[in-house]
């Protein structure tokens, strides 16, 4: 690289950063969330039949990431005994801190889910009721159901969007400053949702239902989904990283230095084997076939989504803003935004699914779909 | 789902919940109480801000009540800074440290002095932006250096060694132990019987039978000190000469005696050695060789700031030669700043080439150089003169010295009538004269001073001396034809760069290339100093006298200030027929002191072994290249030093050798009397008082320990006559005694308040209050009596100065030079180097690199290619080094080298890498520096600390751990060589005055 | 200044439309403890307000800088600033090859930029420009997000390990508020950095301003910076290119723990 005139750096300082690995963890997890809701929505908005099986076990599942991401930020907060303030004061700055815009999203978002899956599940808790719901109650909490989830999109499109604003809008890391932030932050969302219930949702059909079956033809279905949902990932990667690179910006600079440092890194781990093999597998018929091999390309998008996000808060942090080189981040092992939060982040996760899977009908919910299935 | 799976599920909750809970436990404890973490600021929006000193509005200043704004000293270097001290009047501690701004080391301009403290206040304020002007600075060290006062590592009971030497475990001991022990000596240590002072307080027997020249036993005890922080006098003339032991010794030996000897040739004066420094302010063209104002130097920030101030609001350009691109460069300075790389040890070349070229092209001032004398300089209303036009008689018994009449007084050629005539009566005396003359009957041959000077500059062609100090033939003459382009407003620099074997005549050449265009004592030209107002030696005392006082006897241990010519080794030799040389060792007739020879000299009994060593403050292991090799000498009682006790606050790297550690006071804790060093053109004194409770035991008088109440009760207990009842007379008869330092040190500052027509103002009482110095009434009016608010006066300001405008009348400086200047220095030219007998060259010679006896130093022989310097940092000096909120600022040391020279060696930015000199080795990190001499590698000085905290002491059986901030770094000295043509361990020095060569080493560097 | 103006539309504009939403979003929470600012602000505490008629503002004159750091130090002594944070430090370059080499320094502290992103980005309305243009962080407030400190270009902000919040250099308010100059300009030993007033047309940073060409660093962020430069090198007013800096690869070596984030060194 012509450098122009040569720089040497005698002395400097090593500049501070704010964000750890709670924040790579949070964005995943509102990520993932804010997929499979949206999966969810598949059938009661978009009138897609063949996702109606999973739509119940989806929405769960966005609502248990959402209650476990809020913590991530709060771990990640300095002083989260002053939560209060950001609910009392600084809205003068509401226009311009996409950080304030969470408060809304976090709040309505998850109660949005809880009335939508009561919705749903309310027939299943009643079970027991000699009551007959008319059908006319049916019809009502249909299209409620339709419209919660027609609101619902938006609102998880926010959810996670906003977390790619929050990035986008820092004009000062040339790695998070893109208006493409948050539709790439979508997009891969969408990925490593799709890729969690490629993992979960045969565990649980397996494991915790009556019926124990694993719907092979919804994961084909769902590694399918994937592959395109990849595919719509790297389109947006490649408008973002083309632009950011190629052409002459302020930022192309710290990019190239970024992306020189990393390059390997980056192709091999983020692109080749977290979205290309899955995305392979998910268009190849023969691949897709194989439950072993779809489960296998889910794990790894999910992984790979979450690296995406790590490269991104990290990496985007790891690019000096007056220093001339790339900064290392060695996190904590315990404390607050150490590996050990990440470990207690995931645990909250799967305590929350425990539950909820215990407490929503979800299974018999799903065995409608493959009991009468079968005995038809 | 089963009820089992269920069950699972729940159990499955259970415990990632309770492992979540654990993982947040303090996340949640926080969010869920809405309770704060850390530590509140003490101000919202000021955070930990301290609170202000004053406070200023539309002009009207009120002080706070809760700090006391002390002027004092600095020591974080060698320049000795007037600062003023914010010390909250609670704890007592220090809050901050400003500039002074009465001083000219820390404003420019400085205020007036007679300014009342509250306007200064004012006048520091941001109100009318006065402030912006007259902002009285400290520099990094000196913003942070407080941070010593309460080092966990600071000495402050007396420690005695327990175990071997060096090991560096000790016990605390009374006061009353350490004076009884050091003075009455014993089986002290388990090793046998240790002879105490009290063995050789004594004046009279002389210290060796054979060699009656050596003096008495008084002179077994050597006292090394340090830079002259304002109570070098007090230990001088009232210990040492007071013992009477001719051996004290600062630092010069290790800072600059290349470049105070070069001076103090070129001055003609070998006793006071007087230096010389540009004035910044108003030159137009200066030559940095081997210094680098803004980089370091002394005074450190007043050059710093001239120089920043001259190249933007004034005319100043300049040129730096040095080996590393220095921060006296800065790319926004433009074309005032340029950098010419030299190769370590090429600059006496450099510079014969120029005074050659300036010579064969007559660019000198000759009008000015055919001034002969002082008488003449003042007819032609000239500001200076030199001898360049006295005759140096070339053959017979008078070989080398100047042609003098009977009053000696120099005999010059009048050019207006080509006759023989003393000095003061010719206007222009002849400068190119060579050949016979006679005077009184007597013929001679002689040559004019400028003659020597001119043939020993031609010595080497031009293409020769391009080819020797690695400079382009072309560069050496556009440096000449700059620096005589601009009149008299030129100047040149130097000092650490010389610290090498021939650096004592390439600062005389350096000095030389002034004495061409005659820019001493002009306006912008050179500067021996403002001066002083009379301290020590004053209207109403003379401080340093006192009956009893005996005179330096007899030999050095280092062999300075005395001809080997004339000792009893010579005379026996010659007696018997033998050649008198080489002598066992080299002798130095006018250096004057070397502190880097004592430990050799002492191991060699050369002169005479030492009985005892009190260091003060010194710190020659980490000062001295090739100081390593010294080591085993200190280590072992029997070698070199049977006592050593070391006063000093902390355990160092000499210091850790010693049998005793005295603690002295820190900064602020002591009384002294200190001038600038140089670099000033007004008169200026700086005071300093104890501000500080000293946090050190004390004696039974309730004085804590430190250097001066140490050494007042050791002399006491070895019955000197410069302590104790009636030990200070007055110049009118009286008698006083000294117990105490305010003794000594108020009557000082009362000869500082009265001098000259007109004695400084009197204090007012709101004035003592604002800078605390209430609680020194009662002493001030006992000592001081009728004069006490006067002497409080100069105390409040730090000292007394004069005022800016008092410093030049014309085009001259007030502050004058006066003697000539030396073209032809007859001292050295009629000395020798008692290794082999050479006459040294009495005018600025070139000479390469060489051992004492002239041995070559072979550079590029066995892969040694690259020449190793090192460099002063900016932000660190060898007295802060061990500052660990300084280390933030700077953490480490590097072994700087040129990308290209690296890429040769297959070392990449960041490689460890292995240094090696002929002697030993040394590994570090590389970084890559383009601004290095492709020929060298350079080390920025201050870094890999092995004492002040840095390795692990033990006392009392309690360990501290050694810090690694202060230990990280490169320390270049320790690859310093050894000159095996000297007797027994012997550091390398220049050749002619022995000052320590720590620069222009030879190395190797190999990628580990 | 126009962009003054501007800016203070903008501002106005910024208020009124979060005025709506948030009184909309919130108008159930207490009215007493809700806040478009923050408490200080809203009872005018002066240390919130500052000097309601001046433009604080610094200009560099980089000719006379010399890279002491005695500002540096002159700062975190000042200021208390925590061990291995700093408000204000001079990085010190070398610029072109052997022999055709420079030395720069750039002596850097917040610019106090007119249009602060770290302001406008603060979810809590703990940080905030004062009327005189300080930017400040009101450390009762601050939960500690860290959204600032990404948002700044400069990297002129930190957390402050001992009390958890946001910390930055304040122009040593508490100095001007008492008519002091900030430490660094007071211990300022080349005399480059020159602070004052910009809305007195008589003050030294007002008649600098008029007589050099001066610039400010990174311009295109668009924060419209109000420390000045006189005589910068452009080739480091953005983000310099060069080798790494080694202290943190060194700190390992020496068996120091690395910082959380620390340079990588090569
Ligand atoms: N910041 C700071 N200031 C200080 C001090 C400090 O430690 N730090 N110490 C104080 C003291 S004690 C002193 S004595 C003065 C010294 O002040 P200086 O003399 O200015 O400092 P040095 O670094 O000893 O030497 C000056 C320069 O000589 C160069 N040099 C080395 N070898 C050679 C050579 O062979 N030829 C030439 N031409 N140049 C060479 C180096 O590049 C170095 O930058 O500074 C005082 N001021
Ligand atoms: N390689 C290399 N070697 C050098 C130099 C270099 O540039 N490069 N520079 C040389 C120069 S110029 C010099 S002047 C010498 C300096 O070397 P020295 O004259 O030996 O002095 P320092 O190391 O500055 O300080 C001596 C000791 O004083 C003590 N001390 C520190 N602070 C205080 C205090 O507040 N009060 C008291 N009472 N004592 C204190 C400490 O124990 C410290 O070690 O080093 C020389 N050595
Ligand atoms: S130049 Fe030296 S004496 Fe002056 S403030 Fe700095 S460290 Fe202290
Ligand atoms: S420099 Fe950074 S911290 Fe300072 S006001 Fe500008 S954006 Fe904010
Ligand atoms: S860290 Fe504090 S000041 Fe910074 S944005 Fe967050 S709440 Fe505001
Ligand atoms: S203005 Fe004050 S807080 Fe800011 S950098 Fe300077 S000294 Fe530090
Ligand atoms: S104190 Fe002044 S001259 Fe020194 S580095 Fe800081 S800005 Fe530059
Ligand atoms: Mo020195």
């Amino acid at each position: 690289m012509d450098l122009g005139l040569i720089v040497s750096t005698i002395s400097t300082i090593t500049p501070d950063r704010p964000w750890g690995i709670d924040i790579p963890n949070y964005f995943w997890f509102t990520g993932s969330s804010a997929a499979a809701f949206i999966i969810s929505s598949f059938a009661h908005v978009f009138g897609m039949k063949e996702f109606k099986p999973i739509a119940g076990f989806s929405l769960l599942l966005a609502f248990v990431l959402l209650i476990a991401a809020p913590l991530n930020l709060i771990d990640d907060l300095r002083q989260p005994g002053r939560i209060l303030n950001f609910f009392l004061y600084g809205w003068e700055n509401f226009p311009t801190s996409p950080m304030k815009w969470g408060v809304l999203l976090l709040m309505a978002y998850p109660l949005l889910i809880l009335a939508e899956a009561y919705i749903l599940y309310k027939p299943y808790f009643r079970r027991n009721s000699t009551q007959q719901r008319t059908k006319e109650e049916i019809e009502k909490d249909e299209k409620l159901g339709f419209m919660l989830g027609a609101i619902g999109i938006p609102l998880a499109i926010s959810v996670h969007g906003y977390t790619g604003y929050i990035l986008g809008a820092v004009h000062a890391i040339p790695l998070f400053h893109t208006p493409l932030m948050p539709i790439l932050f979508l997009a891969s969302a969408m990925v490593s949702g799709t890729g969690l219930l490629i993992i979960v949702l045969p565990l649980f059909q397996k494991f915790f239902t009556d019926f124990k079956k694993i719907d092979y033809a919804m994961i084909a279905r769902l590694a399918r989904l994937l592959a395109w949902f990849i595919v719509i990932d790297l389109v947006i990667r490649f408008f973002w990283l083309t632009f950011a690179i190629t052409f002459n910006s302020a930022e192309k600079y710290p990019l190239s230095l970024f992306f020189g440092e990393h390059l390997m890194e980056v192709i091999v781990v983020e692109y080749i084997l977290c979205l290309a093999i899955p995305m392979i597998i998910g268009f190849s018929k023969n691949l897709a076939r194989n439950f072993w091999i779809v489960l296998f390309g889910g794990i790894l998008s999910a992984v790979g989504v979450w690296l995406f996000r790590w490269n991104t808060v990290i990496g985007g942090q790891s690019i000096g803003k007056t220093t001339p080189f790339l900064l290392e981040y060695h996190p904590h092992l315990f404390g607050p935004d150490s590996i050990f939060s990440i470990v207690a982040n995931w645990s909250l996760l799967i305590a929350l699914i425990a539950f909820v899977m215990v407490i929503f009908p979800w299974d018999k919910e799903m065995a409608k779909y493959y009991v009468n299935k079968k005995e038809s | 789902m089963e009820k089992s799976r269920r069950n699972f599920l729940l159990g499955t909750g259970v415990a990632a919940t309770s492992l979540s809970l654990v993982g947040y436990s303090d996340t949640l404890k926080h969010t869920l109480t809405l309770s704060d973490r850390g530590v509140k600021a003490k101000d919202s929006i000021y955070v930990n801000a301290a609170l202000p000193e004053c406070k200023v509005v539309d002009g009207d200043v009120s002080l706070s009540k809760k700090f006391t704004i002390t002027p004092s000293v600095c020591n974080g270097c060698t320049t000795h800074c007037a600062v003023r001290v914010k010390i909250d009047n609670e704890s007592k501690k220090v809050v901050r440290i400003f500039g002074n701004p009465y001083s000219l080391l820390s404003s420019d301009p400085w205020i007036n002095y007679k300014t009342p403290l509250k306007e200064s206040f004012k006048l520091l304020s941001a109100y009318k932006e006065s402030g912006l002007e007259v902002r009285s600075t400290v520099c990094a060290r000196g913003n942070l250096v407080h941070e010593k006062l309460n080092d966990p590592f600071r000495v402050t009971k007396p420690l005695k060694r327990v175990g071997k030497r060096g090991e560096n475990k000790w016990q605390t001991i009374s006061i009353e132990q350490l004076i009884q022990e050091v003075v009455n000596g014993g089986d002290l240590f388990g090793e046998g019987n240790v002879e105490g002072l009290k063995a050789f307080c004594d004046t009279k027997t002389p210290l060796d039978p054979n060699n009656p020249d050596y003096g008495p036993l008084a002179n077994k005890l050597c006292i090394l000190g340090t830079g002259d922080e304002g109570r070098q006098n007090f230990i001088v003339h009232r210990f040492s000469l007071g013992f009477g032991t001719a051996n004290f010794m600062g630092h010069t030996a290790t800072c600059g005696l290349s470049m105070r000897s070069g001076e103090a040739a070129y001055l003609n004066d070998f006793v006071k050695y007087p230096h010389l420094k540009p004035d910044f302010e108003h030159c137009e063209y200066l030559l940095n060789i081997a210094t680098a104002p803004a980089q370091a130097g002394n005074p450190f920030k007043r050059q710093a700031k001239l120089l920043a101030h001259a190249r933007v609001e004034k005319n100043l350009h300049y040129t730096t030669v040095t080996p590393t691109l220095t921060n006296s460069d800065a790319f926004a300075a433009q074309n005032r700043s340029s950098w010419v790389p030299i190769k370590p040890g090429g600059d006496l070349a450099l510079v014969m080439g120029m005074i050659r070229y300036i010579i064969e092209n007559r660019r000198y001032n000759e009008e000015y150089l055919c001034i002969p004398s002082e008488d003449s300089q003042n007819k032609l209303n000239d500001v200076s003169h030199t001898n360049a036009s006295h005759l140096v008689i070339q053959s017979g018994e008078k070989e080398g010295f100047f042609l003098v009449d009977e009053k000696g007084e120099a005999l010059v050629i009048d050019t207006s009538d080509n006759t023989l005539k003393p000095a003061s009566l010719v206007l222009q005396g002849d400068i190119y004269f060579e050949g016979e003359v006679s005077y009184l009957g007597e013929n001679y041959s002689v040559k004019s001073s400028f003659n020597l000077l001119k043939e020993n500059a031609f010595a080497l062609s031009l293409d020769e001396y391009a080819k020797e100090s690695g400079i382009a033939k072309d560069t050496i003459q556009e440096l000449a034809v700059e620096f005589t382009s601009h009149g008299r407003a030129v100047a040149t620099d130097c000092h650490g760069g010389t610290m090498h074997t021939t650096g004592f005549y390439t600062t005389y050449a350096i000095m030389m290339l002034g004495a061409l265009v005659g820019n001493l004592n002009h306006k912008g030209g050179m500067s021996a100093g403002g001066g002083k107002f009379k301290n020590f030696d004053g209207a109403k005392y003379n401080l340093l006298a006192y009956k009893g006082k005996n005179k330096p006897q007899g030999t050095r241990i280092d062999r300075a200030r005395k001809p080997y010519e004339k000792s009893s080794e010579y005379k026996r030799k010659v007696e018997s027929g033998q050649n008198p040389y080489p002598a066992k060792d080299n002798w130095y007739p006018f250096t004057n002191a070397l502190q880097t020879e004592v430990i050799t000299s002492s191991a060699n009994e050369y002169p005479y072994k030492l009985g005892a060593l009190i260091s003060w403050n010194a710190n020659f292991i980490y000062a001295q290249s090739g100081s390593k090799n010294l080591e085993p000498l200190l280590k072992d009682p029997k070698k070199a030093v049977p006592l050593f006790v070391a006063i000093d606050p902390f355990i160092n790297e000499t210091s850790k050798f010693a049998d005793y550690i005295v603690p002295d006071s820190v900064l602020f804790e002591t009384w002294g009397v200190v001038s600038p060093w140089s670099g000033y053109l007004t008169k200026a004194n700086h005071v300093r008082f104890p501000i500080l409770e000293s946090p050190n035991a004390k004696f039974a008088n309730g004085e804590p320990i430190s250097m001066d109440s140490f050494i007042i009760e050791l002399g006491k207990a070895l019955g000197l006559k410069s302590f104790g009842e009636n030990a200070i007379a007055s110049k009118d008869g009286q008698f006083y005694p000294l117990h105490k330092p305010e003794d000594f040190y108020l009557r000082a500052f009362e000869n500082i308040a009265i001098d000259g027509k007109e004695p400084v103002s009197e204090i007012s009482d709101e004035e003592l209050q604002i800078c605390g110095l209430e609680k020194y009434i009662a002493s001030l009016q006992s000592i001081c009596k009728e004069n006490w608010r006067r002497v409080a006066y100069v105390m409040s300001r730090g000292g007394r100065f004069a005022s800016k405008q008092s410093a030049y009348d014309g085009d001259k400086m007030n502050a004058s030079y006066k003697k000539a200047i030396a073209i032809y220095n007859e001292k050295v030219g009629t000395s020798k180097n008692a290794l082999t007998g050479e006459r040294y060259s009495g005018t600025p010679k070139y000479y390469p690199s060489r051992y004492c006896d002239g041995t070559k130093i072979k550079v590029g022989k066995n892969g040694y290619e690259l020449l190793a310097f090192s460099y002063k940092s900016n932000v660190l000096s060898s007295a802060t080094a061990a500052l660990e909120k300084l280390r933030e600022i700077r953490y480490t040391t590097y072994i700087d080298i040129n990308p290209a020279t690296a890429k040769k060696y297959g070392i990449s930015h960041g490689d460890e890498v292995m240094l090696s000199s002929f002697e030993q080795s040394i590994k570090g990190i590389a970084r890559f520096k383009e601004g290095t001499h492709p020929l060298s590698v350079g080390v920025e000085h201050g870094g890999g600390r092995e004492g002040e905290g840095a390795v692990h002491v033990k006392i009392d059986g309690k360990s501290f751990e050694g810090k690694i901030e202060r230990k990280s770094g490169v320390f270049l000295n320790k690859l310093g060589l050894l000159d095996h043509t000297k007797l027994g361990i012997a550091t390398l020095s220049d050749f002619a005055v022995g000052s320590n060569a720590r620069q222009a080493i030879p190395v190797k560097i190999e990628k580990i | 200044m126009s962009e003054e103006k501007s800016s203070v539309k903008r501002r106005d504009f910024v208020k009124k439309t979060s005025a709506l939403l948030g009184i909309a979003a919130f108008s159930a929470t207490g009215a007493k403890a809700f806040s478009l600012t923050n408490p200080g602000r809203e009872k005018k505490d002066k240390r919130h307000i500052g000097q309601e008629t001046k433009r604080f503002v610094m200009v560099m004159d980089l000719r006379k800088c010399v890279g002491c750091q005695a500002c540096s130090a002159a700062c975190k002594n000042e200021n208390n600033v925590p061990k291995e944070k700093y408000r204000t430090y001079v990085p010190e370059y070398e610029l072109g090859v052997f022999p055709d080499v420079r030395k720069a320094f750039l002596p850097q502290l917040c610019n106090h930029c007119a249009e602060p992103s770290c302001v406008s980005v603060c979810p809590t309305g703990a940080t905030f420009a004062r009327k005189d243009g300080v930017v400040v962080v009101d450390g009762d407030i601050c939960w500690g997000c860290g959204y600032c400190i990404n948002a700044c270009p400069y990297d002129k902000r930190y957390f402050n390990p001992q009390t958890n919040v946001a910390d930055k250099c304040t122009f040593c308010a508490h100095r001007l508020d008492a008519g002091l100059l900030p430490a660094c300009v007071e211990s300022c030993v080349g005399g480059a950095r020159i602070s004052g007033d910009i809305n007195d047309s008589n003050s030294e940073v007002s008649k600098l301003l008029k007589q050099f060409p001066a610039t400010v660093l990174k311009p295109e962020s668009g924060n419209q910076p109000r420390v000045f430069y006189i005589g910068l090198n452009g080739e480091i007013q953005g983000l310099p290119f060069s080798l790494g800096l080694l202290d943190d690869k060194v700190k390992q070596k020496d068996g120091l723990t690395p910082k959380e984030w620390s340079s990588k060194g090569v």
